[in-house]
């Protein structure tokens, strides 16, 4: 549009627009995966309270079997 | 006198290296004038780029795929920035000088492939869908654009149509991130204000 009114943008305001947008979009990503790392940890702290589901637990339990399990519920998540 | 090597005569020692002109310090200083901004913006934003893109490779999960996008896009951005400037092109080696025009032309149409697929990754439903036509319409103008480039014709007589489906994207993100409910509809956004307010700012400078 500033073609037809004739308008030219100041150079350096391009780059500090640009910038503005790209950090509010990191801002935004950056708290999306935040809140899922929460929500992960939430669930694991949940699952050591819990004795009957500890065995998907690996930290919990002895058997390197039951990581797969755990695996599929952290991606279930995302 | 012959044999007298004088202060203003140059020495090389050892084979013989690339030749490279040297320029009168005048010349190199009206190459600089006003690419310094140019020159300090890009390497920052390829910088930031490039660090986005290492954080990702360390982490190797899902759902860090909105930043792998934000680093390709910031890494182009100040790719383009370094590219357009005469003193970075002119310090290139002569093979690469000579794709300078190509990785523009590359750069100028694939940025808001690239920005547009960061957007995918925050939305949902029909929005999800209209960004994927968006970007497969950009695709497909950005290869024909490309390709009419190669073949020695004018760069820029694709990047109307490229510039039309850029504003329409634009706009329907920029409607979409405003309105709440719109954007609780089809956004994954914790705090949309921090989006929205970005989004304006680039939108006013852009449209």
């Amino acid at each position: 549009m500033s073609r037809p009114l004739r308008y030219q943008p100041l150079r350096p305001l391009d780059h500090l627009t640009f910038a503005v947008s790209l950090l509010s979009f990191g801002y935004v990503a950056v708290q999306i995966i935040l809140a899922r790392e929460r929500r992960l940890l939430a669930i694991e702290n949940e699952q050591r309270g819990c004795p009957t589901v500890a065995v998907l637990n690996p930290s919990r339990s002895h058997s390197r079997g039951s990581e797969p399990v755990w695996s599929k519920i952290s991606n279930g998540l995302k | 006198m012959p044999g007298i090597i004088t202060p203003d005569q140059e020495v090389s020692i050892g084979a013989p290296t690339r030749y490279t002109p040297q320029l009168p310090e005048d010349q190199v200083l009206a190459m600089l004038r006003g690419q310094p901004i140019d020159i300090v913006l890009g390497a920052v934003f390829l910088f930031i780029g490039l660090v986005a893109c290492s954080i990702v490779a360390i982490r190797r999960r899902n759902g860090v795929r909105l930043f792998i996008w934000l680093g390709i896009w910031s890494a182009m951005y100040g790719a383009a920035l370094l590219f357009r400037s005469s003193a970075v092109d002119a310090a290139l080696p002569l093979a690469l000088q000579t794709s300078v025009p190509y990785v523009n032309t590359v750069i100028a149409y694939f940025l808001v492939v690239v920005a547009m697929l960061a957007f995918l990754e925050l939305s949902l439903g029909r929005l999800r869908l209209l960004i994927q036509i968006l970007i497969l319409a950009e695709v497909a103008l950005a290869i024909v654009g490309i390709g009419w480039f190669v073949f020695g014709r004018s760069d820029d007589k694709f990047f109307l149509y490229h510039n039309l489906v850029a504003v329409c994207a634009l706009t329907v993100l920029i409607t979409v991130v405003t309105v709440k409910k719109l954007s609780d509809k089809f956004l994954i956004l914790l705090n949309r204000r921090v989006l929205a307010i970005g989004m304006l700012v680039f939108a006013i400078d852009a449209l």
